[in-house]
């Protein structure tokens, strides 16, 4: 088993990570490029750049919906919060990071990320709650929808039991393993799925306006706007 | 587009990706980090097969030029375009994978400035460049031709290039001539190094003669290769032509080869019963013998199997040849081998695939197949569903995504494979051994359970029937300064002889400094982890354990922050302990040696510095106590003689 | 300025390594390269330009020979490699591509790579080129204790390690390693065992540059034959197409648009 661990935190995760970073680099780049060619196509390049930032901004604070839907934007506000903080400011996790590559920043105390970690397991269990709940949002949920949110939630149980030994029924070992390769799948992942948001995220109102910027006779010319002249219809 | 293609594409993206990595890797860490080169092997996989096997199968561009518009066999005009693109890719190939293989590939532009007219290397090197230029200027028109192209001053110049076809044809058949031979030539210069069946006055003209063979054989493969992926029509009946040819020049090589073995009487060894000769048949046999005999058979080459399966021989045959020339068959000191490390193949593979993109690209885009080209494409089938996952993209962006995405997996794949798991700072570090150095000596086997004795020079002490004379290799092992004998043999034979070498010498590992012989011998000098935490945690109850030592919930669980052992075993501490107090606390052990000394040294230093006349000089010295040092016998674990009594060996105090 | 040479002989050598450490400190080389660049963990490499190799009892000092004739400098395309006038071979790192072509010709596999560093050299010995210039001797001679390595003009050296070997026939082999080896070299050896092993095989009197000099000097003839020869068959499978479209021109008039294809004038309108 620590042949297995050793190669989950190394290989295994440099090929993850990396895939990551690249992956979303990439996202990033295509977006663009599609950014470019859409408005170079619809030959209109002006952009509301103060209503995109308006937008972009209510979307990530969202003070308003928080009024108007307070438990779910709550839910999902503490989740993304804490998803965030403990993987990165865990103390071990930059232990791990000082030994690898000799960086290393301040950590956030163990008893704060055991709270936040307990806290990203009940929000998750709470989205996927939520998500069952209104009948609106059922409809919509694929199978994908609720699988990433227990992905999600599986390193944030397992590093719980691995913070806590006391409290772990398992091997420490094998339980440290899936807490790693749960995160390397994570890792994986995200360019590939709607985890991508992570990367595009400031990006999505651009090109919610840009959908808008149809070539000039575009009414007319339906197969030409859409990209799809070639194809009989 | 096929799916058959969409994947090919897919695939060499991928090649390209991990090509994208180890080229950061290869640039960053230098040529010893990525490759298995050495001193013992300075040409490896790279030239061998991007250089030299590159060039050769390059050959088909200039020998179909020459078919189709010196001698005018028009019947194989529809190969030249293929021919012409492939030979142009795959010098632009042999170029960049140059640029990987030489040290300082920012100087590759050197022969210009700095000429060397008595070098072969130079008269390659300009043929080399010259000929890239032909080519590029040969495709060129092809590229003229696309729309884009057509205005006024691509127009003129489109004009002027056909003009000069033949001209440009002429001086492509001279540069190839010129370098395909060259490069045998360039092993003229080693006639003790390359194995006496490869080695041959008249090297450069097998060389030439072997790449026109496999130049029409790549021709060849090459349409398999865009009939499979493109699905166009195999032109059975031109290709049995080039097939009829090529017979004649492999079967004209393998001719010359065995002729000038003949006549300068150096057939011998190719009959000899040995690997080498073995190598020269196979390699002989699957480049020249087999697939000339094949072809010269007209149902053979007419039959799609036949002749794809010879052409196949032929190619790998010559790349064989190249390989056995360049590594297999150069003579290198005995026991430096050299295998290619993942690298260097990935290196290889991936410009190929880099060329193979671009290939398809011009397939694609411009007329490299006249007769393929004119067909419409088929018409797409109608998406019901105009509204995929993210609408606003344009339906021509799937495919790049797709490849993109190929490229970014590949990369990180490489990123996870790179020694070092992906750190892409750091060079292997060498090991400071520079003290080493074998002094004659001789061992002696004491018995099986007490091993070895060694002295530098012979002494009485060590004579006797189970003492031999041997060269005894004296390094500092421990890296301190201080010299001991390290019996290298018995180090390899008990580590389980070839192949135990990276148990010690792993030194070129990054992050991996040296292997001292504390690493293993822990308990002569290093201090000695005693600390069993598997122990601990089974007597503490399991899991629940952890939080008994690492009280300290912040920050990470590692043995500095734990609490110290004399916590728990306060009774391990002796009322008037010689153990010193730092010590007690970490599950730290002092080396035997150090231990050791440390109860004797401390006080005879003491004694000799406050009664100078009571006690002799080298009191404090290693001789006093190891009465075997003296007469020059150095030994290792050399038996303690107590001077101070038998039974307790030591007496502590005053 | 007379050629210089090194006169080595193996039979004074006691192996003390004095030379080896003289040299690492006159050029500036730090400890040892890694095992795996090398064959033996004395041996030579890029920070170790001279070595002792222990061979049939006997020590023998490894290091360039400075060939008179040295395949090294014929082999390096750019002239990097260069034989100087007073005897060494010597090196330019400012205009080295590392090809490592002059590793591959080495007879006596001397040249090293500096395959640990992002920007590598090749490395090998100068026999101190630049103290040379300033009067001075080889360091390892100097270093000497036992006087094994001298230094002085080529052919005194000769007739000193000719003299040796009259003087005390028993004592070493007939030869003077160097004298007329591949040439003759710069570094002369004389020995009680034969030196063949410090060569990849047994070596001729013959200059390995001539072999591809052999080769090389019919390049431009080559060139020339080929191009005239590719000219001629172009003009004459033209004219042959041209009689041949005439005679067909003649037998069926109204014929010539069928054979125009086939004609000489088609490759510009491909």
């Amino acid at each position: 088993m620590h042949a297995w661990l050793e190669w989950a935190r190394g290989p295994a995760f440099v090929f993850c990570f990396s895939f990551m970073l690249l992956g979303l680099v990439r996202h990033v780049g295509v977006t663009i490029w599609e950014i470019r060619r859409t408005l170079r196509r619809a030959g209109d390049r002006s952009l509301p750049l103060t209503a995109i930032v308006k937008a972009t901004l209510t979307w990530l604070l969202p003070a308003d919906r928080l009024r108007r839907e307070p438990l779910f934007t709550a839910t999902s506000i503490l989740f993304h919060v804490a998803i965030l903080v403990v993987p990165i400011f865990l103390a071990g996790h930059i232990a791990l990071w000082a030994r690898a590559v000799g960086v290393s920043w301040p950590a956030i105390p163990n008893a704060l990320a055991d709270v936040l970690t307990i806290l990203a397991v009940v929000t998750a269990a709470g989205l996927i709650a939520q998500r069952l709940a209104a009948r609106a949002t059922r409809a919509l949920s694929k199978p994908q929808d609720h699988a990433i949110l227990i992905l999600l939630a599986l390193p944030f149980v397992t590093g719980f039991l691995v913070m806590h030994p006391g409290l772990n029924p398992f091997d420490y070992e094998s339980v440290l393993f899936v807490h790693v390769m749960s995160g390397n799948l994570i890792f994986l992942l995200m360019p590939l799925t709607k985890l991508t948001h992570a990367a595009l995220l400031p990006g999505t109102q651009v090109v919610a306006e840009i959908g808008w910027h149809w070539p000039k006779d575009s009414g007319s010319r339906v197969g030409a706007a859409l990209g799809k002249e070639e194809e009989p219809v | 587009m096929s799916s058959r293609e969409r994947i090919t594409k897919t695939m060499l993206w991928a090649l390209v990706g991990v090509l994208a990595v180890v080229t950061v890797a290869r640039f960053t860490r230098g040529l010893g980090a990525v490759t298995n080169l050495s001193d013992a092997a300075p040409w490896g996989l790279w030239i061998a097969f991007d250089v030299m096997a590159g060039v050769a199968l390059a050959a088909g561009g200039f020998t179909l030029a020459a078919a189709v518009y010196i001698f005018r066999l028009e019947r194989y005009r529809r190969f030249t375009r293929p021919a012409i693109l492939t030979a142009f890719l795959g010098y632009v190939a042999v170029a960049v994978g140059l640029l990987y293989d030489l040290g300082l590939p920012w100087h590759i532009w050197h022969p210009l400035i700095y000429p060397q007219p008595h070098s072969v290397l130079f008269e390659v090197a300009m043929c080399v460049m010259l000929y890239l230029t032909v080519l590029a200027l040969e495709f060129s028109p092809v590229m003229l031709e696309h729309p884009w192209f057509d205005r006024p001053g691509f127009r003129t110049a489109h004009r002027l290039l056909k003009r000069a076809t033949i001209p440009l044809v002429i001086a492509g058949i001279m540069l190839s001539t010129l370098h395909q031979s060259s490069l045998g030539s360039l092993f003229l210069i080693t006639p003790y190094r390359l194995h006496p069946l490869w080695y041959s006055p008249i090297i450069w003209v097998l060389f030439l003669v072997s790449a026109v063979g496999v130049g029409l054989m790549m021709v060849t493969l090459e349409s398999y290769f865009s009939a499979w992926l493109f699905g166009h029509r195999l032109p059975r009946e031109e290709l049995a032509g080039l097939g009829g040819a090529a017979s004649v020049v492999l079967l004209l090589y393998a001719g010359l080869r065995l002729g000038d073995l003949a006549w300068r009487h150096a057939l011998g060894p190719a009959l000899a019963l040995s690997p080498a000769a073995a190598l020269f048949w196979f390699e002989l046999a699957l480049s020249a013998l087999v697939p000339g005999v094949l072809l010269a058979v007209p149902a053979v080459r007419r039959s799609r199997r036949g002749l794809g399966l010879s052409a196949l021989m032929a190619v790998l045959g010559v790349i064989g040849y190249r390989f056995d020339v360049s590594i297999v068959a150069f003579a290198r000191p005995a026991g430096a081998a050299y295998v290619p490390t993942w690298m260097e193949l990935a290196v290889s593979a991936g410009i190929v695939s880099g060329a193979l993109l671009v290939f398809i690209f011009f397939v694609e885009h411009l007329c490299v197949y006249p007769e393929a080209h004119a067909a419409p494409a088929p018409a797409r089938a109608p998406r019901l569903d105009p509204f995929g996952v993210r609408p606003i993209l344009p339906e021509a962006l799937a495919a790049p995504r797709r490849y993109s995405l190929a490229l970014v997996a590949g990369a990180a794949a490489a990123l996870g494979f790179l020694p070092g798991a992906g750190a892409l700072t750091g060079r292997p570090t060498p090991v400071p051994v520079s003290p080493v150095r074998m002094v004659e000596g001789a061992i002696t086997t004491v018995g099986a359970a007490s091993g070895h004795r060694f002295a530098l020079v012979q002494t009485a002490a060590l004579s006797g029937a189970e003492t031999r004379r041997v060269w005894l290799m004296v390094i500092d092992g421990n890296r301190d300064g201080r010299l001991v004998v390290f019996p290298h043999d018995l180090h390899e034979q008990a580590l389980g002889g070839d192949g135990s070498c990276v148990t010690c010498h792993h030194a070129n590992l990054p992050f991996q400094r040296d292997t001292a012989c504390a690493a293993c011998h822990r308990d002569m000098y290093s201090h000695t982890d005693i600390f069993d935490h598997d122990a601990h945690t089974a007597a503490l109850g399991g899991n629940a354990g952890c939080v008994r030592c690492h009280v300290n919930r912040d920050g990470p669980k590692t043995r500095a922050t734990a609490i110290p052992c004399v916590d728990c075993h306060a009774g391990m501490e002796l009322a008037g302990s010689r153990v010193r107090p730092e010590l007690r606390l970490s599950g730290d052990a002092v080396g035997y040696v150090d231990a050791m000394h440390g109860l004797c040294v401390g006080c005879h230093e003491q004694r000799v510095k406050e009664e100078p006349a009571k006690h002799p000089a080298d009191f404090a010295r290693c001789r006093n106590c190891h009465r075997d040092v003296d007469g020059g016998a150095l030994e290792r674990l050399a038996p303690y003689r107590s001077v101070h009594g038998a039974a307790a060996g030591v007496r502590l105090g005053g | 300025m007379t050629a210089k040479a090194i006169l080595t002989d193996t039979t004074r050598c006691t192996g003390c390594e004095k030379c080896v450490t003289a040299c690492k400190q006159v050029n500036g080389l730090g400890p040892d390269q890694p095992r795996r660049w090398k064959l033996r963990i004395d041996d030579l490499s890029a920070t170790r330009f001279t070595t002792i190799v222990r061979h049939d009892g006997q020590f023998v000092r490894q290091q360039c020979r400075h060939c008179v004739e040295p395949a090294c400098v014929s082999a390096c395309l750019v002239g990097a490699m260069r034989k100087l006038p007073e005897g060494p071979v010597v090196y330019d790192g400012d205009r080295c591509m590392g090809c490592r072509y002059c590793m591959m010709a080495c007879p006596f596999e001397i040249p090293r790579y500096d395959w640990a560093a992002a920007v590598p050299y090749v490395r090998k010995c100068t026999l101190c080129a630049p103290r040379l210039a300033e009067g001075r001797i080889p360091a390892c001679v100097e270093a000497c204790p036992e006087q094994a390595t001298i230094f002085g003009d080529r052919d005194a050296l000769l007739a000193e390690a000719r003299r040796r070997i009259r003087a005390t026939p028993a004592r070493y082999v007939p030869h003077v390693y160097g004298e007329d080896d591949v040439g003759g070299t710069s570094v002369l050896m004389i020995s009680s065992v034969p030196l063949d092993f410090l060569a990849a095989g047994k070596v001729t009197d013959q200059p390995l540059p001539e072999l591809t000099w052999a080769a090389l000097s019919k390049v431009p003839p080559l060139a020339l034959g080929v191009g005239g020869l590719m000219a001629g068959v172009f003009w004459i499978t033209g004219r042959r197409m041209k009689l041949q479209a005439e005679r067909l021109d003649r037998e069926a008039p109204g014929g010539p648009d069928a054979a125009a294809g086939h004609g000489p004038d088609h490759e510009s309108d491909q």
